[in-house]
């Protein structure tokens, strides 16, 4: 059925490696060697990926791009610490998904301290999720992006990392490192919490 | 209780993103703006650790292979294939034909320079829009706009033949109009005979190529005049690129790049061309073509620091203006600052 936002479009996270040109590996040899170029083509290759990420972590198209920014800041600032050139694109994700982590808690922080917006600002859900989603799946993912705003940060991004982008408990506890057994305990908790969720949507007159 | 939800999946692709070109170069050049730049003096080290790197590379895989390459500067390149193609560090990849013989004079940040000295061959480009990548090949230079061509010098001068992409070719000393050859065309300085005009007008080493100056002239488009300025800003020509970002932003009005445009002349003046007064002219345009642009915030803050450097009593009004506006952003403490009494 098309809507206002049917010309919304999947941008496809590109394999490392696998778009055309110069290496990931390539490009942070020059990017660490100080070529301006090499950072540029860093930051244009994976916008899509990092941008799409940061949106579905907060929620929010506005705040996306302020947090894509912050994460190639760093990731620039800290090439030196990237131990295998060629595994850039996992290690930017997890720059990501922590940055988002410290955005969130500094949020939390400063509503604790009266110092941000009283109110939650609310999601609009329905803005996130594209029209073509299966009613499953629709389900589901607005039901994630209603009670995302009212989680603890850590809980939060676990849950985004689970149950929208599919990562097993294994590569949870990796991007946000922690502990095997923390990671588990989070999406436990962040899993009743969306069940509930569910379960009241479904019981709405 | 079991649990009713089902196994995590990957649902991304159902919270879609549109991430396009200008929002990609949005958020590059605030990167760039807040990114530590490297240092002179250390990345004299970083670089000579990073050529090691690639020459190492470059000697374990091309021990065969290195007798038949004519380059000079074998640190740039990191590959050779079993059938003598090289790959630069940048993945761009050279393959000799019909006994070509290159030799690479530059290759850093801003651009790419190689010499086509005989032969022929076939040049596969990444493009980057931040630096140039020329072919010099007699009298003439190719420019890559991007992507495969073929360069082939003869007792005649020189031809090319587009595979794919664009490429601009010039003559340095000015007599030949640049030209654009696209994929599927071709060009040579003898691919037609000059008229006794033209040859009398343009007393150069190869006349025939004067053959090129009765090609019709097209209005360049927004996208290539911003392509040109970019490589005329990497080049180091700041006049020129401030020239035609200027034509850009007035005669493409209505494109979505004008404001764009005019934000990279006021950045130019400022930073380049030491015109503040010239910069808070065209931050204003950039704000007034567009408004609520995502480098807006950008624009208002430079716009802060070219008042300043101007001495322009509206100096302290836009600093207040932009706080009251972007309360939040990044260039807060900087503009807070400025324009002090």
């Amino acid at each position: 059925m098309p809507t206002s936002r049917s010309h919304l479009r999947a941008v496809p996270t590109p394999p490392p490696g696998a778009a055309r040109g110069p290496s990931d590996a390539a490009l942070v040899v020059a990017a660490r060697a100080g070529e301006d170029w090499a950072r540029e083509a860093l930051c244009r290759r994976y916008a899509g990926m990092v941008i799409g990420l940061s949106r579905r972590l907060l929620g929010s198209d506005g705040e996306a791009d302020d947090l894509a920014q912050e994460a190639f800041v760093q990731a620039i600032g800290s090439l030196d610490a990237l131990a295998d050139p060629q595994a850039f694109a996992g290690w930017m994700k997890s720059i990501v998904v922590r940055t988002a982590h410290k955005v969130v808690r500094r949020r939390v922080l400063m509503r604790r301290l009266g110092l941000g917006p009283r109110e939650r600002e609310a999601l609009d859900e329905s803005s996130l999720v594209s029209p073509d989603a299966p009613p499953d799946v629709r389900a589901e993912l607005r039901a994630i992006y209603t009670i995302l705003q009212a989680m603890p940060a850590r809980e939060r991004i676990a849950l985004v990392l689970r149950r929208v982008e599919g990562l097993s408990h294994e590569e949870v506890a990796e991007q946000l490192g922690v502990s095997l057994s923390t990671a588990k305990r989070l999406a436990a908790a962040s899993d009743a919490t969306l069940e509930r969720a569910m379960r009241a949507r479904k019981e709405e007159p | 209780m079991k649990s009713s939800l089902g196994e995590p999946r990957d649902l991304s692709a159902y919270v879609p993103t549109e991430v396009d070109d200008a929002r990609a170069s949005r958020l590059w050049e605030r990167v760039r703006s807040r990114a530590p730049m490297p240092q002179a003096g250390s990345s004299r080290w970083l670089r000579f650790a990073a050529v090691a790197v690639v020459a190492a590379a470059a000697a374990a895989i091309a021990l065969f292979a290195a007798r038949k390459t004519a380059f000079e500067r074998r640190a740039q390149v990191v590959e050779y294939d079993k059938s003598g193609a090289m790959t630069l560090a940048d993945g761009s990849r050279i393959r000799l034909r019909d006994g070509g013989r290159v030799r690479l004079e530059r290759f850093d940040a801003r651009g790419v320079e190689v010499t086509l000295a005989e032969g022929s061959a076939e040049f596969d480009v990444v493009h980057v829009a931040s630096r140039t990548f020329v072919v010099h090949a007699g009298r003439v230079d190719v420019v890559d706009v991007g992507t495969r061509f073929v360069v082939t010098r003869d007792a005649s001068g020189a031809s090319v033949v587009v595979e794919e992409g664009r490429v601009e070719v010039r003559d340095p000393s000015g007599v030949l109009p640049v030209r654009t050859i696209a994929t599927g065309e071709s060009w040579s300085t003898s691919a037609a005979a000059p008229s006794a005009t033209e040859t009398a007008s343009a007393p150069s080493p190869e006349p025939s190529a004067t053959a090129a100056a009765s090609a019709p002239v097209k209005p360049p488009s927004a996208k290539e005049l911003l392509e040109a300025a970019d490589a005329a800003r990497v080049a180091g020509r700041s006049r020129d690129a401030a020239a035609l970002l200027d034509i850009l932003r007035r005669r493409h009005r209505s494109d979505s790049r004008a404001g764009l445009a005019a934000f990279e002349l006021g950045r130019l003046r400022l930073d380049a061309l030491g015109d503040p007064a010239g910069a808070v002219e065209a931050f204003d345009d950039a704000l007034a073509l567009a408004p609520s642009a995502t480098f807006a915030d950008d624009a208002e803050a430079r716009r802060v620091e070219a008042l300043e450097r101007a001495r322009d009593p509206r100096c302290r009004g836009a600093r207040d203006a932009f706080l009251a506006r972007h309360p939040k952003s990044v260039h807060v403490v900087e503009v807070t600052a400025r324009c002090a009494p």
